[in-house]
């Protein structure tokens, strides 16, 4: 036997004989060369990009866009833990639900995005276009998307005004876009992490489907239990915090004729037109949390939020506080920054702590959070940051 | 151990690749999976890394590793809810092979072991490591190392035995 068993026996020299079988059928079993290239070359490709959250394939980048109303952090969330899915297994009904959605031409849906403060939800028109560009449409709002998933046109018909985005430079060659997680969905065909069993949903007997990517997350996905054809796709899993508890995709058209004026980035006849504001370098998190915080506060007269993944009192803050537009969009993509980092943390490694706190010459923890080297820091209330102890948290 | 100062991301990439990926498939036994899991951890060191000194590349990628491949083989098994019964009459014919058989059940087993016995066991009998490197991995005693492993021995026999009842 080689030197390498020989070390394998003097580590396992006291399992059971068949259990050390097992162990020795895991080491036996030949690494692919291929996929070890394959997490070398991706690896390689983080040393230049802006900062990402834990998730595969994606940017930190997508989640800088100007930040509009609640129901895009409910988009932006489906897109986290949608550019993870990770589907297991096989299932008929899944998987000729799948069949039919890669043969699906332009296509819409209704987003719903449910508040624990609202009791209806919040409607979310949502049109995408042959080659990808999107439009949507939200509260009289409406925003379009390039084929790269970048808002590059917003619209809003009461006062006939039009804000032009300029594209973001520096993406990558397949960036993120809001309707990833359906663009995962038609590229898979195998079976879901659990069956659901049936439900009635408007009218029709549905098949569910559950999928977890990450451990915060869960997407439940209703097929058409006779045809097949896609229902609806439940999300949960928001971070702490956040108003948002749900989000549902339902009443998908496929094959649709659109006319092709409502994906144009030109801005309509009679609209007044104006240019975005540019965003911010990216920071990383711990900065972000500082600029935001700090933004947020410059505003308030020193008092901190109630929560930094709750976006509805910030905005109201900003619009009455008359602030620039710049300075507005600097904030914005700074607790924008934030999220993706929210999303995949397990609830029980941070905690925002500053609700009811303010500037007041105590200094107090205002968040705080395990890093992936479960080391504890906490930034305080008078923006600095520090590692902690259990402890302190007693005290905070 | 010493920072790797100032750090070289393609020298780090080049020295851990294949540790990372290795520590995932074995934990999981998929390509895919592991693939998806070292793509994580490289993201994650990366967000360390910009967040403060990393005092062991080494370290902080085998645990990263081991702790979300675990996470995931977890997740698989609970949504699936494999028993021996189902487990065995759903092997592909391919698997029948007495090997393959039982490093699949192996990973089945160790998905439902606590988290950290899951860890310390995989750590010391996939990576082959030492109590004292694992320890230090998993930042806890090396008695902490010992009373995981002893357990998870302990469960993994007693799981064998159900299993080769079930055969």
């Amino acid at each position: 036997m080689s030197d390498k068993h020989s070390a394998f026996r003097e580590i396992n020299d006291d399992l059971e004989p068949q259990l050390e079988a097992a162990v020795w059928a895991v080491l036996s079993e030949p690494l692919p060369t291929d996929a070890i290239a394959r997490v070398k070359s991706r690896a390689l490709k983080l040393e230049n990009e802006p900062r990402q959250d834990v998730r595969p394939s994606s940017r930190i980048s997508s989640w800088s866009r100007p930040w509009i109303q609640v129901a895009s952090l409910a988009a932006c969330i489906v897109l986290v833990v949608g550019a993870t899915m990770m589907f297991p297994a096989s299932s008929s009904a899944f998987a000729q639900a799948i069949e039919r959605l890669k043969n699906a031409g332009a296509f819409r849906y209704k987003e719903l995005v449910y508040l624990a403060t609202e009791e209806k939800p919040v409607e979310v028109e949502v049109l995408v276009a042959d080659d990808g560009r999107e439009r949507r449409t939200l509260l009289g709002m409406v925003s379009i998307h390039d084929s790269s998933g970048q808002v590059r046109l917003s619209l809003i018909d009461t006062n006939k005004s039009a804000t032009v985005h300029e594209p973001m430079a520096g993406l990558p060659d397949e960036p993120e876009r809001q309707i990833k997680w359906l663009e995962r969905l038609k590229g898979y065909g195998k079976k879901p992490d659990k069956e659901l069993g049936t439900m009635k949903i408007d009218g029709r007997d549905c098949l569910g489907f559950e999928v977890k990517p990450i451990p915060s997350a869960v997407y439940a996905i209703w097929v058409d239990a006779k045809t097949s054809e896609l229902v609806q796709v439940e999300f949960t899993g928001m971070p702490k915090g956040s108003s948002v508890t749900k989000s549902v995709m339902k009443n998908f058209e496929f094959n649709q004729s659109f006319d092709p004026m409502l994906f144009s980035l030109d801005t309509p006849q009679g609209y007044a037109s104006s240019a975005a504001a540019k965003l911010p370098a990216l920071l990383p998190f711990e900065e972000s949390l500082v600029e935001a915080l700090k933004g947020y506060t410059e505003l308030s007269g020193g008092k901190f939020p109630k929560s930094v993944s709750n976006w509805g009192e910030w905005a109201i803050l900003m619009a009455e506080s008359g602030i620039a537009k710049e300075k507005m969009t600097t904030i914005s993509g700074r607790l924008g920054t934030l999220l993706p980092y929210l999303t995949t943390m397990s609830k029980e490694d941070y905690d925002y702590t500053g609700a009811d706190k303010a500037i007041d010459g105590k200094r107090s923890i205002v968040f705080w959070y395990r890093n992936p080297e479960k080391q504890l820091r906490a930034l305080y209330s008078d923006f600095t940051v520090s590692p902690i102890t259990e402890a302190d948290l007693t005290d905070k | 151990m010493a920072e790797e100062h100032p750090p070289d991301w393609p020298k780090i990439v080049e020295r851990h690749a294949e540790r990372v990926f290795r520590i995932a498939y074995r934990i999981l036994g998929s390509e895919h999976d592991a693939e998806d899991v070292s793509q994580l951890v490289f993201i994650e060191a990366k967000r360390v890394q910009e967040s403060g000194p990393i005092l062991s590349w080494s370290g902080l990628f085998a645990r990263l590793a081991t702790t979300r491949a675990i996470d995931l083989l977890r997740r698989r098994r609970k949504s699936v809810e494999i028993d021996e019964t189902h487990y065995v009459s759903n092997l592909e014919p391919h698997h029948h092979v007495v090997g393959a058989e039982l490093a699949a059940w192996l990973r089945n087993a160790a998905a439902q072991l606590p988290e950290q016995q899951a860890a310390v066991f995989s750590l010391s009998h996939f990576e082959q490591l030492d109590r004292n490197e694992v320890a230090a991995i998993l930042t806890i005693s090396v008695e902490a190392v010992s009373t995981a492993l002893y357990k998870a021995r302990g469960r993994l026999q007693e799981q064998l035995k159900s299993y080769n009842g079930v055969r």
